[in-house]
């Protein structure tokens, strides 16, 4: 009987002493008595884990045996990452259990001390870290909504933000910034972009009004709005820096725990440690639609032979320079949101400078003075504000780069290749 | 040594077949041209001077196609199923080619006879198209009666890590396997010039297996060779990436060169399989042995004449 609880047993630790099933004095351990049930099961094995000094309970379904270590790796991970950061686990014990396709409650926010994993089709996947992200997610939502609110209340999808928030934290930690989710025969996907992509495909082509709905309730376990609430507070931490945003979730976390803390309370505790005016940046995001799109719009270079500096250019030359350019950079927002972006301009000459737009107004000219022209601008190099609605024209070049013939040959190589594999399977 | 002069065989036939690679070449640019323009003009103008469109020529950045997708999401979605028709015209025609190229192979011309070729296109592509779905129906149910048990227990046993590998590998083995015991059926088809699917089917099964030395042996070299012109085809368009009009005509120069070579290697197969088959068929039993014979006397559409 290698799928049984039999098999389970040989690999079952000997702390399995500790689980008494029903909690103890303390109080702070969760068991739903349909865990009974499930450890009953034959469909079910139980396997016992020490993870992280944490005691943690799988019931998994025979079929997904397989995947033990994908199981063990990831709450461990979390469980390490989390408890570094904020503190010990909220509970004696954690119970991970498979939930049966398409049941809902595997989607649900967060029941204390039990983590439902998903239908196994996330976990067959084995170039997709979805089932790492939910196992993140979850243990993180045991933090946020059973360490600090016990109940789910108007703003709880703050709460439902910083798990996923945490989510994809530990995904960049683990895995890397860029690649992060998807990483199979060069294709990369990474947890922000997917999140930009699910959010963009739900309010992209809809006017505001029709939009409104989805977050005039946030209380909903809604997929795009949750990304939304990360993309709030990934960007948030990308504009505080990342180091700076977790020591203000620790304060957050340690002072409310027990707690129903309300957005602001949050807020109060990053404007306090970081000394950013936090608040009127996240406002705008939260009460409308905060897409914009920053823009080089234009770049230009020639050779600058006046001894007068132009006003307002910024003057970049060594001393001993005799031939200098007057390079012209035109920045535009489309859009509402003001969000502090960088440019980074390259010149021919290889030297590479940065210049911060506070993004006040919706254009801002560049004007450099340097002894190379500018080969190339771009805005927000490195990603932080994650509303842009388009990456691609966050950059110009100063000579083509013949992308638009560069797509094409692209597109019918690649459909060549694609129908000619096809082929010489079933052709 | 057979293999070896067997498939040195098949690449001179292919090499004299040139109005062949020419077709396929040339049905494989019109389809790709077709579905790819449509693309192009949608996303025109986005890329030209920017950063994005200098990268794209380097590597498949996935979430800029996603994103691409997503600004286009409804002229993509209307035309989406306008391209997979394009691709299921696309193999029917392929299909519908092999008929005729196969039938010249085993005919021996040096010469393109049109009559003999369009004749057994027609005459082979109903045959040919219930290979397909056979063979594809036999992976389909490998794939899904078969390997998640394999690969459950390969976890299990081996630890995830190997097993995706083993099973990876796997799986690219069934799905040749496959297909190329669909393509000794083809070949056998013509030479004997019948038209019994099924048992043509299991009698290329039974010969696969009969012989796998040399079913493999064939099979991993043809592997080989489209490896190692994947290789080389990567390491030159790595010098290709400069944004210049020359190196851009130069990287599409080269990806249609290696579409013609892939094109040329799967003609040699076929090729190959004609000079093989005697070596592989003439063992069969009796009754096979007395079929092929038969064929031989009557091949195709041309026995009809």
């Amino acid at each position: 009987m290698l799928f049984g609880q039999n098999a389970f047993s040989q690999i079952a630790d000997a702390d399995s002493s500790h689980f008494s099933g029903g909690g103890t004095a303390a109080g702070r351990q969760a068991f739903n008595p349909a865990h009974f049930e499930l450890a009953a099961s034959p469909e079910y094995a139980v396997r016992y884990e020490r993870l992280a000094g944490v005691d943690v309970r799988f019931f998994v379904k025979n079929e997904h045996l397989q995947y033990r270590e994908r199981y063990t790796a990831a709450a461990g991970r979390a469980l390490e990452y989390l408890q570094a950061l904020y503190s010990k686990f909220p509970f004696d014990t954690l119970t991970m259990a498979d939930a049966a396709p398409f049941d809902t409650t595997a989607w649900t926010f967060a029941t204390p001390g039990v983590v439902h994993v998903p239908p196994g089709s996330w976990l067959v996947m084995d170039y997709s870290r979805l089932f790492e992200k939910h196992i993140f997610r979850e243990i993180a939502a045991q933090y946020w909504s059973a360490g600090l609110s016990p109940k789910l209340d108007a703003q709880s999808w703050l709460l439902a933000g910083l798990a996923d928030y945490n989510a994809m934290r530990m995904l960049d930690v683990y895995y890397g910034r860029h690649a992060n989710l998807i990483d199979h025969l060069g294709l990369t996907l990474s947890d922000f972009q997917y999140n930009r992509l699910l959010y963009l495909k739900q309010v992209m082509g809809e006017s505001e009004m029709q939009y409104a709905h989805l977050f005039a309730d946030l209380t909903k376990n809604d997929a795009a709005i949750r990304a939304k609430a990360a993309l709030v507070w990934t960007t948030l931490g990308y504009w505080i820096g990342p180091q700076q945003f977790e020591r203000n979730l620790q304060t957050f976390y340690l002072q409310w725990r027990g707690k129903p803390p309300v957005l602001s309370n949050l807020l109060d505790i990053c404007a306090q440690e970081s000394g950013q005016n936090v608040r009127e940046l996240v406002q705008q995001f939260l009460e409308s639609d905060p897409r914009a799109d920053y823009m080089v719009a234009g770049l230009q270079s020639a050779p600058w032979r006046i001894e007068t500096i132009p006003p307002d250019a910024i003057d970049l030359r060594s001393d001993d320079t005799s031939v200098s350019y007057l390079s012209t950079i035109s920045l535009v927002r489309d859009g509402d949101v003001i969000f502090p972006v960088e440019t980074e301009v390259a010149f021919t000459d290889g030297l590479k400078k940065r210049f911060t737009w506070d993004g006040m107004t919706r254009k801002k000219q560049l004007l450099l003075l340097y002894s190379s022209p500018a080969g190339s601008a771009m805005i927000d190099p490195d990603q932080m504000f994650l509303f842009d609605e388009n990456f691609a024209n966050n950059s110009m070049t100063a000579k083509s780069q013949l992308g638009d013939e560069k797509l094409l040959g692209r597109w019918i190589f690649m459909l060549q290749n694609v129908v000619i594999l096809l082929t010489s399977f079933l052709g | 040594m057979l293999l070896f002069r067997s498939i040195q065989a098949g690449w001179k036939t292919a090499g004299k077949s040139d109005r062949l690679l020419l077709l396929f070449y040339l049905a494989s640019l019109v389809y790709a041209s077709i579905a790819a323009t449509s693309l192009y003009w949608v996303g025109r103008t986005e890329l030209n001077f920017s950063l994005t469109g200098a990268s794209l020529a380097g590597r498949f950045d996935l979430s800029a196609v996603l994103e691409f997708m997503l600004r286009h999401y409804d002229f993509l979605v209307g035309s989406g199923a306008a391209i997979i028709g394009v691709v299921g015209l696309y193999m029917l025609l392929s299909v519908f080619l092999s008929g005729g190229t196969i039938s010249l192979f085993v005919s021996g011309r040096t010469r393109y006879d049109a009559a003999l070729f369009w004749g057994n296109c027609g005459y082979y592509f109903s045959p040919f198209v219930l290979l397909a779905i056979l063979s594809a129906c036999l992976y389909a149910l490998l794939f899904w009666g078969l390997f998640p048990g394999l690969s459950a227990l390969l976890r299990i046993w081996l630890g995830e890590v190997t097993a995706n590998s083993i099973s990876a590998v796997v799986n690219l083995a069934v799905a040749s396997f496959v297909f190329t015991i669909a393509d000794f059926a083809k070949v056998n088809l013509v030479i004997t010039g019948e038209r019994h699917v099924f048992s043509t089917f299991g009698s290329a099964l039974a010969v696969f297996f009969k012989h796998i030395v040399l079913s493999l042996s064939f099979l991993l070299s043809f592997l080989a060779m489209n490896a190692f012109l994947y290789l080389l085809f990567s390491f030159l368009s790595d010098f290709l990436q400069a944004p210049t009009v020359v190196a851009l005509l130069a990287l599409v120069t080269l990806q249609q060169v290696y579409i013609v070579l892939r094109l040329k290697l799967r003609l040699t197969f076929w090729a190959t399989l004609v000079e093989l088959h005697p070596h592989l068929f003439l063992k069969m039993p009796s009754d096979m042995y007395k079929s092929l014979k038969k064929g031989k006397a009557t091949k195709g559409k041309e026995a009809d004449k």
